[in-house]
């Protein structure tokens, strides 16, 4: 299991409630996660769970914590080319056009420039956005702009793809279309995805498995294997079944 | 009854100039029914034929260029070390912990405080003309350019530190990109002080040749059509460069995918 996995060791995290005061809050308590390689994770919660810090501290932005992770048997140190990350907000640089945006992911890969410039073309390619090349953040949508941030995330073919709610500001539709193709970008690249959300439907949808989180301190209240076939139908009786399961967990929090 | 009391765009277009047109009349007015025996009322035509002689004179072209040679001057001089030190304010914190508070008080000083210190240092002639302009043109681009740097979205750095960029792939790919706006903001103030700077520059170190040297022959020898024809001059080289930096700005905007003011 600990091989070419990744494993979260009694993750805890504690900020100080005002800078300067000794009162501490407990963001993370003792979080266990053991993630084989390939798996779709799904981590669900309230607001103030933890879920997007817990993310923070594995993709090396913030390495104040307790524990260990673990990425392939060795801890993580600072942020590195193995861990992508899509945020909620897109954070293209909005003076790069398309291309130029993706091609951001691989400033520092080992590729030769022809190589890079295949690969980004690649990655442009598996989100549809062929088209839109010299198009620049501006004058393309929300949708296609967090396209281009999954496209930029998946460009140094990390191992594990973090998640951050990436589809919460998008509308209905468009978040609905986006979750289809996440499936199949993970279907065919074959890596580990974890994705933080606050959409129940989304988590059961896209996971293997779903980690329901719950507040004060964030720790995970249970998790639950999704064993239905890809792609999954939301009408489908069992769908719906594991859907209210998670959901009656929400219920009881209020 | 809508259509009498909407104007048509084409109409309200010539809005603006209902005001000046008025002034100009009332000015007329002014000088052929003798409301005022003073000399020093001089007639729209008197400026309009005064305007010609200099237009088509080389002294006149001889001054503006002077001006716009030591405008130019100063700005580039000024800017360049403005964004010079703009950066190593906003880059560094050390530096700024160094300097800043001097700077943050240096820049409190009005600028024609220094026209005394200039002028013994420098003199009256080009020397210190141009270095008054410089330090005009520095202050904005300083401070503009420290600012910019300073507020490089923090979502944007993450993404940097993401993928690994150095301190100088992130200067470079991250923070200038991010503050070339407020950059180019004090380039453009500077642009409108420096030529604010020349003709105060000319107006206070008199000597050698200028637009403001213009305007001061005017005043000594009570010719007020010169002084008025200099001073349509100024506006309008103000105004020149003001619609040059706006034009470059609404392309850098453009580019930006911000909208234009």
């Amino acid at each position: 299991m600990l091989n070419n996995g990744l494993t979260l060791e009694n993750i805890s995290k504690r900020f100080a409630s005002r800078p300067g005061s000794t009162t501490q809050l407990q963001v993370l308590d003792n979080i266990q996660l053991d993630i084989a390689p390939g798996e779709f994770i799904s981590i669900v919660g309230a607001s103030g769970c933890g879920k997007s810090t817990l993310l923070r501290l594995i993709l090396g932005l913030d390495e104040e914590y307790d524990g260990r992770i673990l990425i392939n048997g060795q801890p993580i140190a600072g942020t590195g080319l193995e861990r992508g990350i899509v945020f909620q907000d897109h954070r293209l640089f909005p003076w790069l056009n398309v291309e130029q945006n993706v091609a951001v992911g691989l400033k520092n890969s080992p590729l030769s420039s022809a190589e890079k410039r295949d690969t980004v073309r690649e990655h442009i390619e598996l989100v549809g956005l062929q088209d839109f090349i010299d198009a620049y953040p501006h004058q393309i949508s929300g949708g296609m702009a967090q396209r281009v941030a999954i496209a930029r995330g998946l460009v140094n073919r990390p191992s594990v793809l973090l998640l951050d709610e990436p589809l919460g500001a998008l509308d209905a539709l468009t978040r609905a279309r986006l979750q289809g193709e996440l499936q199949n970008i993970w279907a065919k690249e074959k890596i580990t995805m974890i994705l933080v959300t606050h959409d129940v439907d989304e988590a059961v949808f896209l996971g293997d498995r779903v980690v329901v989180m719950q507040p004060n301190p964030g720790r995970i209240r249970r998790i639950l294997d999704v064993d239905l076939p890809r792609p999954r139908n939301r009408s489908d009786s069992r769908f719906i079944a594991l859907r209210d399961d998670v959901l009656s967990d929400f219920a009881e929090l209020h | 009854m809508s259509a009498v009391i909407a104007a048509s765009p084409g109409s309200r277009r010539y809005r603006g100039w209902v005001l000046p047109i008025a002034a100009i009349a009332i000015w007329w007015l002014a000088s052929h029914q003798g409301w005022s025996q003073s000399g020093l009322l001089v007639s729209p035509e008197k400026v309009a034929v005064t305007a010609w002689e200099q237009i088509t004179s080389d002294k006149f072209w001889r001054a503006i260029s002077a001006s716009l040679a030591r405008n130019l001057s100063g700005f580039f001089i000024g800017t360049t070390l403005g964004l010079v030190l703009g950066c190593l304010l906003g880059l560094s914190r050390h530096f700024e912990r160094l300097v800043g508070p001097s700077f943050n008080t240096f820049k409190q000083i009005s600028l024609f405080a220094w026209i005394p210190l200039i002028s013994v240092w420098f003199g009256l002639g080009d020397v210190a003309k141009v270095a008054f302009l410089s330090l005009a043109a520095l202050v904005p681009v300083v401070v503009n350019t420290c600012d910019g740097l300073r507020n490089v979205p923090p979502n944007l750095l993450e993404v940097a530190r993401v993928y690994g960029f150095t301190r100088w792939q992130t200067i470079i790919g991250v923070m200038l990109p991010a503050a070339l706006p407020s950059i180019f903001t004090g380039l453009y103030l500077a642009l409108v002080y420096s030529w604010l700077a020349t003709i105060g520059a000319e107006y206070l170190l008199v000597s050698g040749e200028g637009i403001g040297n213009t305007l001061i022959d005017g005043s000594e020898h009570f010719m007020m059509d010169l002084v008025l024809f200099a001073m349509v001059v100024i506006g309008l080289v103000g105004w020149s460069l003001n619609a040059l930096a706006r034009v470059c700005e609404r392309r850098m905007q453009r580019l930006y995918g911000i909208a234009p003011r």
